[in-house]
């Protein structure tokens, strides 16, 4: 065997060890979850939460694990918590019915509304797009595309040899496949929709300064969602939906 | 507005008596504080809660302007009996008679009873012309009224404002907005005067307080005060609790009576006095004073749970059961006493976890009007029905008012109330359920099962190696096939340049080849992969061709190409030893095969080192 099949060999060992580490602790996360569950349906509700944070600490979430958490949270009562997890739901499945379902439900104890801001239209048409799919597959898309072109014209070069059609087929791969790319990258690091966060605290004042002492512009509770501009130092500024802006303390909210 | 005409009829009615307290006590009076000089005033000097026994009779009172009419006294001792309780008074009369006209005054005079002395006020009293006075019926036979002609009845004198009027004596004059204050009308009217057919002339408002009526006596029973040197019964017409609505200066409109009444007479004639009497009532209309209140407002900094009410409260919470079935009722029942303005209280928020439903509360008040001060109770019942099984705690009942006496805001808060709902954590009966057959009012049971397990510490993507590793290969590909295809291109235009780099790998297979046909018989074969090594490295080297070449030919081009003659000679050794080794290789033992070998090995990159130089 030479060096070049051992080093293979060492690779795959590798990779099949990395791959059942994967699995077992995806197994462990759904036993955590049954467990939770199991708690929950006894209404023993703190002992859910916790086997739910067990199986997010396993490093595998899932949208029914956060709906569930969502529901704990809701039976002891805490509003912002179940909003946060059952908003952290609905970004793993927009479209579940029973996870827009408790939210709703959820909402209506939210003590705060306020008016919303009309989004730009460019914004909107970046939103529709992802709505139809999220960054994740356009990129596979572009990579795709991208990928064909690659190859068309690798094999061309390589093998001497233009297949029918082929040198158009190159062209309109890159054509779409490097806007589609851009896309799913700029969508990556700038998404169409804000940094949200979600009050914690039962009644929290939004400040004009980061200063606790600071004239209060307007007194949040529990549930309330807030845009995150920019963190400082332990307070954060935020935006309400109606554009109204002010700091909070770092604790008093915790990101979607 | 009902009790007060009622008490006023009664009033009429009744015959008035002075009541009398169980404690000793000391009052002057005279029976009129404005005479004629014709007239005589009586001073009295009465002595309550004694009969006269442990009295040392006291020395005629100084005067000025008056002059005693009699220097022995006269004595009276009254007994009462009133709801069982015996009641007496001791009392001595002076007659005064006026001097001249001008201010009199009766001088304070001292009294001894028992063991404590006892001080009096003085009277002013002012005389007047006899002639401002109204006339002074004759005194007269009793029974000659019947034999002869009566006299003309003079017109009945009516009641000054000195002999009757109302009262009204807020508790202070100062309170805050929403504190308690309470309100007597009280009427004073002097001994002797007898009213009748009294009632309300028009409602009593107060506008900006929230009012509560209390109670007052409908039997009630004349205390006897002296104001101002005359004796009047008193009685409380109306009591009433008001809170300020706003912060403000604020009044209260008077409270109004008309009625009828008669004056006492000095007429001695029994038979015409009864039967003139119903002549001599006269009408009259009381009002009491407007009562100015100011209202402050409630200082900054109330807590959250605080409703607007003030006064001092208590609170207490309880529930009905700590078990309940999924379903069920509790109810919670929170009670707040207190003398604050009760009926304007809300229902304290409670915090109830999500999973109870809560309706409206019921609310019941129960006050007390008849103390000092508006007190009561009021009950608040919350009913609660659990939708999901569990433990629960229902968060402690909250309450806040403001302290007038402290000036604070005050909070309370009852205990928290653990509930153990048992059952069957399913949708209840009394929930509906949507069409996708979600209950109405409360979330989505738990997923029992998840489908989609992913990976919470995904990084974003533009953020993954993975996404620039992606994106690299084809542009990767891209850039081998242009490489390669430039190579080729040179290689095609350049052949020896294809050769020279071909020129290692072919000899390595040759000799290899001829290492795996060491061990064997086949030594022509052996030696032929060896000649073909290093004659093909130095064809495909210098790109001449190999087969045809002669030695001396080969000779000449490698000494032009600059390969020393040491090497030359080796070469030429080698190719000897391969052409004997295949057409002669019975005579080719293994060591020197192996010699062969080496020669070979050595001889190529000998060479390639000197061409390259």
């Amino acid at each position: 065997m030479t060096n070049l099949q051992r080093m293979g060999l060492l690779a795959i060992v590798a990779l099949l060890m990395f791959c059942s580490f994967d699995v077992q602790a995806q197994e462990s996360a759904v036993a955590h979850f049954d467990r939770g569950t199991q708690a929950l349906h006894e209404g023993r509700f703190r002992d859910a939460i916790a086997a739910y944070d067990e199986a997010r600490s396993e490093g595998y979430t899932s949208a029914e694990l956060l709906h569930n958490t969502g529901v704990a949270w809701y039976r002891l009562d805490d509003v912002g918590r179940a909003t946060l997890f059952l908003e952290r739901a609905r970004l793993q499945a927009p479209e579940d019915e029973r996870i827009l379902h408790s939210l709703s439900i959820v909402q209506r104890l939210q003590q705060d509304t306020f008016s919303t801001l009309p989004t730009p239209f460019w914004m909107r048409a970046h939103r529709w797009i992802l709505d139809r799919a999220g960054p994740g597959v356009w990129f596979g898309f572009g990579a795709g595309l991208l990928l064909l072109w690659g190859g068309v014209a690798g094999a061309r070069l390589l093998a001497q040899r233009t297949l029918p059609q082929g040198r158009r087929l190159e062209r309109w791969a890159l054509i779409i496949g490097l806007p589609v790319l851009a896309l799913a990258l700029y969508s990556s690091a700038f998404p169409p929709w804000p940094d949200r966060a979600i009050v914690l605290v039962e009644s929290v004042a939004l400040t004009e300064q980061a200063a606790p002492e600071s004239t209060p512009v307007e007194q949040l509770h529990a549930g309330t969602t807030v845009h995150v501009q920019a963190r400082g130092d332990g307070w954060v500024f935020v935006r309400l939906t109606n554009g109204v802006g002010g700091w909070l303390p770092d604790d008093a909210i915790e990101s979607v | 507005m009902i009790r007060l005409s009622i008490l006023l009829c009664l009033l009429a009615a009744m015959q008035v008596r002075p009541s009398h307290a169980q404690e000793v006590s000391v009052q002057a009076s005279v029976n009129a504080t404005v005479i004629g000089t014709e007239e005589v005033v009586t001073y009295t000097l009465s002595v309550q809660g004694s009969d006269g026994s442990d009295v040392q009779p006291p020395a005629a009172p100084e005067s000025r302007g008056l002059a005693l009419a009699q220097s022995t006294p006269g004595t009276q001792r009254n007994v009462s009996i009133v709801n069982g309780r015996v009641s007496q008074s001791f009392g001595y009369t002076w007659a005064f008679r006026p001097i001249g006209e001008g201010q009199a005054r009766i001088e304070a005079m001292t009294i001894t009873v028992g063991d404590r002395t006892y001080h009096t006020d003085p009277i002013e009293i002012e005389i007047v012309p006899q002639s401002q006075r109204p006339a002074r019926p004759q005194r007269r036979d009793p029974f000659s009224s019947l034999m002869a002609p009566a006299d003309p009845e003079p017109e009945p004198e009516p009641p000054s404002d000195r002999d009757i009027f109302i009262r009204a004596t807020p508790a202070s004059s100062t309170v805050w907005q929403n504190e308690q204050l309470v309100i007597q009308y009280r009427l004073y009217f002097r001994e002797g005067i007898q009213l009748r057919q009294s009632r309300l002339t028009d409602s009593w408002e107060a506008e900006g307080f929230w009012r509560e009526e209390m109670d007052v006596e409908t039997r009630p029973i004349p205390q006897t005060v002296v104001e101002n040197g005359l004796r009047y019964n008193v009685i409380t017409l109306k009591r009433a609790a008001v809170f300020p609505a706003r912060a403000g200066d604020l009044s209260v409109d008077p409270l109004r009576i008309e009625s009828e009444a008669m004056l006492p007479t000095e007429r001695r004639d029994p038979f015409q006095s009864l039967f003139s009497m119903r002549s001599r009532y006269t009408p009259v209309e009381l009002a009491s004073g407007e009562v100015r209140v100011a209202a402050r407002p409630l200082p900054g900094g109330a807590p959250e749970s605080f409703q607007g009410v003030v006064g001092n409260f208590v609170l207490s919470a309880r529930t009905d059961r700590q078990q309940v079935e999924v379903g069920s009722s509790i109810r919670l029942t929170v009670t707040v006493r207190g003398d604050g303005n009760l009926a304007t209280l809300s229902a304290p928020r409670i915090h109830v976890p999500a999973v109870f439903d809560t309706y409206e509360p019921e609310s019941s008040l129960a006050i007390d009007r008849s103390g000092n001060r508006l007190t009561g109770s009021k009950t608040f019942t919350y009913v609660l029905i659990p939708r999901a099984n569990g433990s629960y705690e229902i968060p402690p009942v909250e309450f806040s008012w403001f302290d007038p006496d402290a000036n604070v805001y005050r909070t309370t808060q009852s205990d928290p109330f653990p509930v153990t709902v048992t059952g069957t954590a399913t949708v209840p009966d009394v929930v509906s359920a949507t069409t996708n057959g979600l209950p109405v009012d409360d979330v989505a049971p738990p997923f029992v099962h998840a489908a989609k397990w992913v990976r919470t510490s995904s990084p974003p993507l533009h953020r993954r190696t993975a996404t620039w590793i992606i994106l690299l290969l084809p542009v990767l590909a891209f850039g081998a096939g242009l490489i390669v295809d430039r190579q080729r291109r040179r290689h095609a235009d350049a052949p020896s340049l294809s050769r020279g780099r071909r020129a290692h790998p072919l000899s390595r297979q040759h000799l290899k080849r001829a290492t795996e046909l060491m061990h064997t018989d086949d030594t022509a074969g052996y030696f032929e992969e060896l000649d073909r090594a290093v004659l093909g490295f130095i064809g495909n080297r210098l790109d001449i061709p190999e087969r045809g070449l002669t030695r001396a030919r080969l000779d000449a081009i490698l000494a032009e190409k600059g390969i020393p003659t040491g090497t030359r000679e080796r070469l030429r050794a080698f190719l000897d030893t391969c052409d004997l080794g295949r057409y002669a290789p019975s005579g080719m033992n293994h060591e020197r095969r192996e010699g062969a070998l080496d020669d070979a090995s050595a001889l190529i990159p000998d060479i390639d080192e000197h061409l390259s130089a």
